[in-house]
């Protein structure tokens, strides 16, 4: 049997198992907005944790940042646990979405702004904000799938087949059972990506005779990758700023991310969940890292960094099992990052465009529908731009800053999520013109590729909204009443919850 | 200083040595033993100081 037709058995049997749980999902589901979208806020700490990881971990990691480190060396590691180390904004931010979602019944965090802010038009325009920038995100997931499938078959399945197969999971584990079909095939593949990680990593330090061997042979023939700036100077303080910052604030930039913060039932659960995630993260992280590393020791000279993984599971030592359960691990990290945010991106679309802008008297039925058309057409925009992206190359279509320039878009409503929780005086028009000057500069530095004073769009970006936020802030009038009605709530559940 | 004050101000140092450390004083340390290591002695402790936080919250 050819490569090809083993690859396409490996996909087939977790997708029928995937769908397996998806379907068994589906009997606990019930009626409204809160149950498909959130769950009902009802996961458990160890559901919670692991699609908070599943969600958060894509085929960025074994694909985009091994590749990165294969190229760039330990800058990619600072970069990718800086970004865990972001996490330590959620011991801040945690408690107080989750507190102020139950209390006000927030589904999305457009939601908790436009509500906060007393205007639709907050929400909507931090509605818009995330689905401009998650698409070139969730192409990047489904790019990943694509290079890999085809780099492991030899190119017998195209990078548009795998593109599509990853499409059409997405769309149809969002649409089953909503949250709940998504955290339980989450953690599935959680657990798959954790698992074919560590069994692929075994087997390549023990290719390369063991850590300690491949410790002093990378300090002899990359010594240079040990280092910042490495790899030619290409981990300046300028880029890992550039590319860190978004990252580092991830967890409140990124929706599909911050949403869920409103699931975990329980101060018990949420704490299983910052845990668990921190304790994947460290470990998936060194583990990509050191895949890239060692696919520099094994295949030297990749011209296309990003077939480091690909390329190194189709060498002899990895036996053909191995090589299509790690295809597997990476393809449910794929799947899992981009299903969460088709099921965010929906929730968004009817809840603050829909509902709060297009049509206010909707019924909750009528949201629930809206929102639910629209995942099999943001999964359609999606693959259209990764396909473009497939056919491109170099350092722009690398995955790793197609990933990072997304996440810088987003990045503009962080200064807006601070306001909200901790400025009184934050109005609703600094966060929309905030939102709207800072996306536009991002826009406008990503298309032209202008680097002023050698610095990031994100950098940039970030610096205007904020100066915006708070000078147009300090000029209009904050809706006082709401302020303090909602912070006085959340400072007295703090202090009785023992939070910081 | 509250403890919310001091998270904050942990973070913020935190922050400042991710970039002091790797740059201005491993920079010429070509070895595992030099800014690898640093990182990942730097997020245990981040993760460590995370979990001191919320393991502290109560229903």
């Amino acid at each position: 049997m050819s490569g090809t037709a083993w690859a396409w058995i490996a996909v087939g049997l977790y997708v029928i198992l995937g769908f397996a749980i998806a379907f068994a999902a589906r009997r606990h589901v019930g009626v409204g907005m809160s149950d498909f979208f959130l769950g009902d806020r009802r996961i458990g700490g160890v559901i919670s944790a692991l699609t908070y990881s599943a969600t958060t971990y894509s085929a960025f990691m074994l694909v985009g940042l091994a590749g990165l480190s294969y190229t760039s060396g330990v800058g990619a590691l600072g970069f990718e646990l800086t970004y865990l180390c972001g996490l330590f904004l959620a011991v801040f931010f945690l408690p107080r979405f989750w507190l102020a979602g139950r209390r006000y019944g927030y589904i999305t965090p457009m939601d908790l702004l436009a509500d906060r802010y007393q205007s639709k038009a907050v929400g909507a325009v931090a509605a818009v904000l995330a689905l401009i920038f998650l698409v070139p995100y969730s192409a990047a997931q489904l790019l990943g799938i694509g290079l890999l499938m085809s780099g492991l078959s030899g190119g017998g399945i195209p990078v548009l087949a795998g593109i599509l197969v990853a499409t059409l999971l997405a769309i149809a584990w969002s649409r089953i059972a909503g949250l709940r079909s998504i955290a339980w095939t989450d953690a599935f593949q959680a657990v798959v990506m954790m698992v074919s990680a560590i069994l692929l990593l075994v087997l390549i330090m023990s290719e390369l005779g063991g850590l300690q061997s491949f410790l002093s042979r990378f300090e002899n023939d990359h010594a240079a990758l040990l280092t910042v700036p490495s790899g030619g100077g290409l981990w300046s303080i300028n880029m890992f700023v550039g590319m860190t910052l978004p990252w580092f604030f991830f967890c409140l930039s990124n929706p599909q991310v911050s949403q869920r913060f409103f699931i975990p039932e329980s101060v018990k659960a949420m704490r299983q969940m910052m845990g668990g995630f921190l304790i994947f993260g460290f470990c998936y992280t060194i583990i990509a890292v050191l895949w890239g590393l060692g696919a520099k020791m094994l295949v030297p000279e990749l011209a296309n960094p990003d077939m480091a993984t690909p390329t190194m599971l189709a060498l002899p030592f990895v036996s053909k099992a191995l090589a299509l359960v790690a295809m597997i691990g990476i393809v449910a990290a794929a799947v899992s990052t981009v299903d969460s945010i088709l099921l965010t991106l929906s929730s968004v679309w009817a809840r603050d465009i829909y509902r709060g802008v297009l049509n206010r008297g909707a019924s909750e039925a009528q949201e629930l529908r809206m929102g639910q058309w629209v995942i099999p057409v943001m999964a359609m925009v999606a693959l259209v731009f990764a396909w473009q992206a497939s056919s491109k190359s170099g350092l722009d279509f690398m995955i790793a800053p197609l990933s990072a320039a997304a996440s810088a878009g987003l990045l503009m409503v962080v200064p807006s999520i601070f306001g909200a929780f901790f400025w009184r005086r934050a109005t609703a028009l600094g966060s929309v013109a905030s939102i709207v000057v800072g996306a536009v500069v991002v826009l406008l530095l990503q298309v032209t590729g202008a680097k002023p004073l050698g610095w990031w769009p994100g950098v940039w970006g970030l610096l205007v909204c904020t100066v915006v936020f708070v000078a147009v802030s300090l000029k209009t009038r904050a809706p006082v009443a709401k302020a303090n009605e909602f912070l006085g709530y959340l400072a007295e559940k703090l202090r009785a919850g023992n939070h910081v | 200083m509250t403890k919310s004050k001091f998270a904050w101000v942990w973070l913020l140092g935190l922050i400042v040595a991710d970039i002091v450390f790797p740059w201005y004083v491993l920079g010429a340390v070509p070895r595992f033993s030099g800014a690898f290591l640093f990182w990942v002695v730097w997020t245990l402790i981040a993760i460590v100081s995370m979990f001191v936080l919320f393991l502290r919250w109560r229903e």
